[in-house]
């Protein structure tokens, strides 16, 4: 009882849910840890074109593909191009697509999830069958027919992703309300004559937070992954151009010849997605509104 | 690894374990179309002909004998009398015969029907113009004659009878399980073909393995040592190198290029890297407005630094090309119309209106999803970048859009590739006739098609002929609609055991001449 | 509870038809047919090909009889393998496919549950930080990597599993259901992870261990049900996924399986050979997803009592 009853002041505070988390976030070394590795991440990513040691289309085939050394810290890939510059500059792509459509992906997720899950009935019946007609749609063809309707675009790209990435977020976060929904503060809510929108976004989210991030973090990698099978398909980037994804891919097909073209790009994508589970996992237990009372 | 390998088991019981590439669409000989269900068809069956695989001359097959006219337009085979199917019927002309209707029949849907089109009427009744078939130059004389008529003397008309898509068909057991324009009946299941061939269905298992069993009542069965070939199909290059470095495969059916390096410093024996008639393109779009210009054309032509591409990116897998024809078919020698030179380029370019490539709009280059169409893309990309100031974008597309906006001229640079159907010049030229399906670039010159259409299948001798090919050659390469990039190879990892898989170009094997003979025994004779 | 599973699979049906209908005209939309070859086809063999197949009938056309012949249980025959029904293949790739997943979903839960519990019961310590490292390392490691990785490093260096077969060799099947587990793996054991430190913190689970229970009982009988419900709705889906999945696991391990034909379809344009296999796999998904909520209600007592009066309200 005493939870609940935190739970509402604290939700009757309204923004403080987040200052408060903030606070406490702050305390979380690791979670700081992460997000500072992140925010020099996206630094690095920002100024990748005027401190990239190299242009990422600059060639030397006589080279071809060398170790790691003093000139290319990273080595080469096949065409003597220096992986480093090319690590930055995937780092573009794939931070900006790895954070863009799974915020994509978490917004639609949760507010269908949510909905779904809060309303029940009919409601949640139709939405959630939606959800499992659109699991089964031939995923290849829809990108095709993207590409050959809208062109091929980096918005596109974003828009594809985060349209087939929020499904299983809409099942969880549903999943997730159903558990909730009946608890004695939403019903308090309810009984104050609060509108359906003001009970979701302020009482039923914050409560399923959990799940939420903690699958956030692991839509990240998924999307930086299809990204690279996305381009496979001609959606997205194009060569000299490249992403995390693609270098990956293209190193796992010589991981035997010239390890350091995995290895790299490989270590690029885990710091990332290390950084970025530190900062969820913090977040989670900083917004979690039962920990405000411990 | 444990156990005994399939390497050390084959060898021990001359059973060939074969990296096939693809899995099958089918194993009926008129309707299926591509290389991997060539490999099993020409083991299963066999037409009048075959070839040598040294040599790529023809060889008596289900015929032991045949005889031409004088004027080249009649030929008279005569059909083997111990040729049998493996049902234990006689193997007759009236097969042929009945085979070859069969063939022509447009609701079955042959896919090289035009193979046939050298015979006199074969066209007009396949296109349903004539209904009489007496009227088509395919004729039993008796049981154990056949005479085909030609339209044309046609000088490669051997070498086309050893193609799959004029191997006979049993007749009974087609019309048994089904109309004979039917295709894709069950007559090809295991439990029913019936085929006259070297080797016998003995297995299918799809997506992992088709087993064939050497066929003791062929009639030259005392000539095949092999017992059975296993063919699997791996459309992985990498995953089939991991299977022949592990001794699971004697002969795959291709060799990712990457592996080349530490092949050829650890293991050079184990691969085999041989011409192979094909021609690596990119085609322009000719309707294109800043590309109709033959100096633009030469320019991005004479920027491609073939040499160096081969050296580096592609590992020497290749061998770079100036013109369509492969050099040293049949005795034909492409001509050379132009070599790397750019500053011969710029020269042009600046000459076309784009000095130092200003106002040279930004070009796209199309290629289906490849990883080795990728990167000769990319290095191409750059070459052009660098000597022509240029800017090239690149777009990968999945194969059927690809290959639907090739045909319907939505590109302006495509990533292309000709394979020759036979051992002759005019697979590489019938292609650039204006209009052609195949041609996809708008390029067309009358003078080109005449000598193509007329003068070469007129001419008297082969010394005409080719000069005929030549100047067409020429002609069209000073107008360069494509760019020739390098002529193909074929490159496989092949165990020591393999014997009797001759090197050609046509990347051709007589499955009956193949025996597997161990290491130890390799190792007394050297 | 039967009226439930009742409606659902009721509702089911509205679902296939429009999934069946979307995709039938959707994948006509896509350049391109099952025909076309870098050798073009000449036209009289292409109009022969198109009428053997109906593709010369207006759409609507093609759309009835396909309905029909579905509905007397033909999918018709593939384009892409014209000698071989669709549902021939699809039964020849299934046994392969549906016990490769079957492994990897194992795989998944019994690493995934385990490393998830281990690292909840005592979080931010040694035991929480290298289960979890581990798994942002499974996450970070798509098939296409980690299936080559293990052969090399179990095939080819100690020798000690095939590299590549499907019930041929002993132990063959061993690296593949690794391969496609180990990612899910790594989803579950984050999932339950979270789910776990949630439930741990509930009242009943104070009023569990005030009761003196001992802590495994509590954690089996109590917290692992409320804990695992996110993991339960993340299965649905995902053991749907891990079929379509399959494929590259398939393809590095020259397995005999059903995602072969499922992606390849696509890139063929072979339309009967993808609609047979995107209604195979969204029945799969629907009967997965309404196991994966039956299970979840089971697993949360405040959802059954909710259940029935739900069902009950609304029919």
């Amino acid at each position: 009882m005493a939870t609940q009853t935190a739970n509402r002041d604290m939700h009757e505070k309204g923004t403080s849910l987040w200052a408060d988390a903030w606070v406490r976030l702050k305390k979380n070394k690791l979670a700081v840890f992460g997000l500072s590795v992140i925010i020099v991440l996206i630094i690095i990513t920002l100024l990748t074109p005027l401190i990239a040691p190299y242009g990422y289309e600059q060639q030397n085939l006589e080279l071809g593909a060398t170790p790691p050394s003093w000139a290319h810290w990273f080595g080469t890939d096949v065409f003597g191009r220096d992986l480093l510059t090319r690590v930055m500059y995937g780092g573009r792509v794939s931070l900006a697509v790895g954070l863009i459509a799974t915020t994509v992906a978490l917004v639609i997720g949760v507010a269908w999830g949510a909905t779904a899950g809060y309303v029940g009935g009919r409601t949640d019946a139709i939405m959630m069958r939606i959800v499992d007609a659109l699991y089964a749609l031939p995923f290849i063809i829809f990108i095709i027919l993207l590409m050959v309707v809208f062109g091929r675009s980096l918005l596109l790209l974003f828009l594809a992703i985060g349209a087939v990435e929020w499904l299983t977020m809409a099942r969880i976060v549903r999943g997730q309300v159903l558990s909730i929904r009946n608890q004695e503060y939403i019903e308090a809510a309810r009984s104050m004559g609060l509108s359906t929108p003001h009970i979701l976004s302020r009482h039923v989210v914050p409560n399923a937070l959990g799940p939420i991030i903690v699958y956030a973090t692991l839509t990240v990698p998924q999307v930086m992954l299809l990204e690279a099978f996305l381009s496979f398909l001609g959606l997205g980037i194009q060569p000299p151009q490249s992403s995390w994804g693609v270098l990956i891919s293209q190193g796992a097909e010589v991981m035997e010849d010239s390890p350091w073209l995995l290895i790299f790009p490989g270590l690029a994508l885990s710091i990332t997605l290390f950084a970025l589970n530190f900062l969820g996992d913090g977040l989670r237990d900083a917004l979690d509104p039962k920990a405000s009372k411990d | 690894m444990q156990g005994e390998s399939n390497i050390d088991s084959g060898n021990r019981q001359q059973i060939l374990h074969f990296g096939n590439g693809a899995e099958l669409q089918g194993l009926d000989p008129h309707v299926v179309t591509g290389i991997a269900e060539h490999h099993v068809v020409q083991a299963l069956f066999e037409g009048l002909v075959m070839k040598s695989a040294e040599t790529l001359e023809v060889e008596p097959a289900a015929a032991e004998s045949w005889s031409v006219s004088d004027d080249g337009k009649v030929y008279t085979f005569k059909i083997r009398k111990n040729a049998r199917w493996s049902n234990g019927d006689a193997l007759t002309a009236k097969d042929f015969e009945w085979s070859w209707w069969r063939a022509l029949q447009p609701a079955l849907g042959s896919q090289y029907v035009f193979m046939y089109f050298p015979i006199e009427n074969a066209e007009a009744f396949f296109k349903q113009e004539i209904t009489d078939f007496s009227k088509v130059g395919i004729k039993a004389l008796d049981d154990y004659t056949l005479q085909v008529r030609l339209n044309n003397p046609t000088p490669y008309f051997m070498q086309l009878l050893d193609h799959y898509s004029m191997f006979p068909v049993h007749r009974a057991t087609i019309e048994k399980w089904g109309k004979p324009h039917e295709s894709y009946t069950r007559w090809t299941r295991p439990e029913n073909i019936v085929t006259n061939g070297p080797f016998l269905l003995e297995s299918w298992r799809l997506n992992k393995n088709l087993i064939v069993k050497r066929n003791s009542d062929y009639w030259g069965a005392e000539r095949v040592r092999l017992n059975k070939i296993v063919y699997y199909p791996i459309e992985s290059g990498v995953t089939e190198e991991r299977m022949f470095r592990a001794s699971q495969l004697h002969w795959t059916d291709e060799v990712a290029i990457e592996r080349a390096p530490w092949y050829r410093e650890n293991n050079p024996d184990a691969m085999r890297i041989k011409p192979y008639v094909g021609t690596y393109i990119y085609r322009i779009n000719n309707k294109v407005d800043h590309l109709k210009d033959v100096r633009v054309r030469k320019a991005l032509a004479m920027t491609v630094d073939r040499d160096t591409l081969m050296n580096t990116v592609l590992n020497n897998f290749f061998t770079p090309a100036y013109a369509i024809t492969p050099p040293g078919l049949l005795g034909y020698q492409p001509p050379k119309t132009f070599s790397y030179d750019p500053d011969k380029a710029r020269a042009l370019l600046a000459e076309a209106g784009y000095p130092n490539g200003d106002g040279f709009p930004v070009t796209e280059l199309q290629f289906n999803t490849n990883d080795q169409h990728r990167k000769i893309a990319i290095a191409i990309q750059q070459m052009w970048k660098k000597e022509l100031n240029i800017d090239v974008r690149l777009q990968n597309k999945d194969w059927k859009v690809y290959l639907d906006d090739e045909a319907t001229g939505n590109f302006e640079i495509s990533r292309g590739g000709w394979i020759g159907d036979y051992v002759d010049p005019n697979t590489f030229m019938d292609m650039w006739i204006t209009g052609s399906g195949i041609n996809r670039t708008g390029w067309g010159n009358s003078r080109y098609d005449e000598l193509v259409l007329k003068t070469a299948p007129e001419a008297k001798n082969r010394e005409a002929r080719y000069a005929a090919f030549f100047e067409a050659e020429t002609l069209m390469m000073n107008d360069m609609p494509f760019i020739p990039i390098y002529t193909y190879s074929s490159h496989h990892f092949v165990h020591p055991s393999v014997k009797g898989m001759a090197s050609n170009v046509m990347n051709y094997h007589n499955f009956r001449d193949v025996y597997l003979e161990p290491e130890e025994s390799n190792r007394q004779e050297n | 509870m039967l009226r439930y599973i009742g409606l659902r699979l009721l509702q089911a049906i509205p679902v296939l038809f429009a999934v069946i209908t979307a995709t039938f005209f959707l994948i006509r939309q896509a350049p391109g047919g099952p025909f076309d070859a870098e050798k073009p086809v000449i036209p009289a063999v292409k109009r022969a090909l198109e009428a053997k197949y109906n593709l010369d009938l207006p759409m609507w056309q093609q759309y009835l009889h396909y309905l029909g012949d579905l509905f007397k249980g033909d999918m018709g025959p593939s384009f892409k393998y014209p000698g071989w029904a669709v549902h021939d293949l699809i039964l020849s790739g299934l046994p392969a496919t549906a016990e490769l997943a079957l492994y990897a979903l194992l795989v998944a839960l019994l690493i995934g549950v385990a490393a998830g519990v281990s690292a909840a019961l005592k979080p931010n310590t040694a035991r929480d930080y290298v289960p979890m490292s581990l798994a942002m390392l499974g996450i970070c490691m798509p098939t296409f990597l980690l299936g080559p990785l293990l052969v090399l490093i179990f095939g080819f260096w100690l020798q000690w599993l095939p590299i590549s077969g499907w019930g041929d060799l002993p132990g063959d099947k061993i690296l593949p259901s690794l391969t496609l587990g180990a990612a899910y793996a790594a989803y579950v054991a984050r999932l339950t992870r979270g789910g776990m430190l949630e439930v741990m913190s509930q009242d009943y689970i104070r009023t569990a261990r005030a009761k003196g229970l001992p802590e495994r009982v509590v954690i089996v009988k109590h917290a692992l049900r409320g804990g695992l419900i996110p993991v339960v709705a993340f299965l649905g889906p995902a053991f749907a996924g891990l079929l379509a999945g399959s494929f590259v696991v398939e393809t590095i391990f020259q397995i005999p399986g059903l995602g072969r034909f499922y992606v390849q379809a696509a890139f063929n344009r072979d339309y009967t050979m993808i609609l047979g296999t995107t209604i195979f796999l969204s029945t799969l998904i629907i009967v997965f997803n309404l196991i994966s909520d039956l299970l979840a209600t089971w697993m949360n007592p405040k959802l059954r009592n909710q259940l029935s009066t739900k069902a009950g309200g609304n029919t």
